[in-house]
């Protein structure tokens, strides 16, 4: 189970991964060398990654669509979205359905994708253009 | 923006907290060019450094994608709600035949149902789908590789 202060840490790293840990110690009122060992802890398997959110249509990227979709061949379709670039976030659901966020340059790249997916073929599916990110990679966070 | 902009995003995007050191030793531009790239792009292209967690280890067990339509009147106030909420970990606006898709984390399926059943007795919610996520294929992978990150 993951303590009160253990907690602290990560909700501060949440907010701003790369606050350096005088900082998370200051905010959290923890000392420097228990935030670092919590640090190293949790990156072994709480935290998979640090990562940085990007605003995807600042480099290039202006079109970003949710695919909900379930596959005739699910290894064929699982493959073709682990290795399409365009894939940004990939999970798998209950009752096999792939839920794809993806982001593209333009409605041909949305269209040679969509080509693909039809190719592989699909029982069900789901395009939707995300038209505004609200909020992203909140929870846990300060 | 240009291609050393984009390999520094990639890195960034590998490890938020890789130290400007080591990336100026692979990237092979000078420490103080990184800094003042990453000023630039601070609140422009980069939205925010976070941490990605195993959301499971931490005793949050279920997580869904959930879609739902919403009345149109309804709208503001729900988008509203669903930003202030807890469990909502993402929150889209999309189109299509629904309104909203909503990353959920809760400690078990009781909590969403609870939270579902919450938002439709405060709102009026037309339609709603949920999927419950049983593994995570890929996060945040978009822009990862470095050695990709060229501008056509």
């Amino acid at each position: 189970m993951v303590k009160d202060k253990e907690f602290a840490v990560l909700r501060q790293l949440r907010g701003n991964s790369r606050d350096s840990l005088a900082k998370i110690s200051k905010r959290t009122t923890i000392p420097v060398s228990t935030v670092f060992d919590i640090l190293k802890k949790m990156e072994k398997d709480v935290i998979t990654r640090h990562v940085s959110l990007i605003d995807f249509s600042k480099v290039g990227y202006g079109i970003r669509v949710l695919y909900i979709l379930r596959a005739v061949a699910e290894k064929q379709m699982r493959d073709f979205l682990m290795n399409t670039e365009n894939v940004n976030t990939l999970s798998f659901t209950h009752e096999d359905y792939f839920c794809a966020e993806c982001v593209f340059r333009n409605m041909k790249e949305v269209r040679n994708f969509k080509d693909e997916i039809e190719g592989i073929g699909v029982f069900e599916y789901n395009e939707n253009i995300i038209t505004e990110e609200v909020k992203k990679e909140e929870f846990c966070s300060v | 923006m240009n291609n050393k902009d984009l390999e520094i995003i990639s890195h960034l995007r590998q490890n938020a907290r890789m130290p400007l050191t080591i990336m100026s030793k692979k990237t092979r531009i000078p420490v103080s060019t990184i800094f003042g790239r990453l000023k630039t792009h601070a609140d422009n292209v980069i939205a925010k450094h976070t941490s990605l967690l195993n959301f499971a280890l931490l005793g949050y067990y279920a997580r869904a994608n959930i879609t739902i339509k919403v009345d149109r009147d309804d709208k503001q106030i729900v988008k509203e709600y669903l930003t202030k909420h807890q469990a909502v970990n993402s929150l889209y606006k999309i189109n299509n035949g629904y309104d909203f898709m909503i990353e959920g984390v809760f400690r078990q399926v009781s909590d969403m149902e609870n939270f579902l059943d919450e938002l439709e007795n405060k709102f009026r919610i037309s339609d709603r789908k949920s999927f419950f996520i049983i593994e995570d294929l890929k996060r945040e992978a978009f822009l990862c590789n470095p050695h990709l990150a060229i501008m056509e």
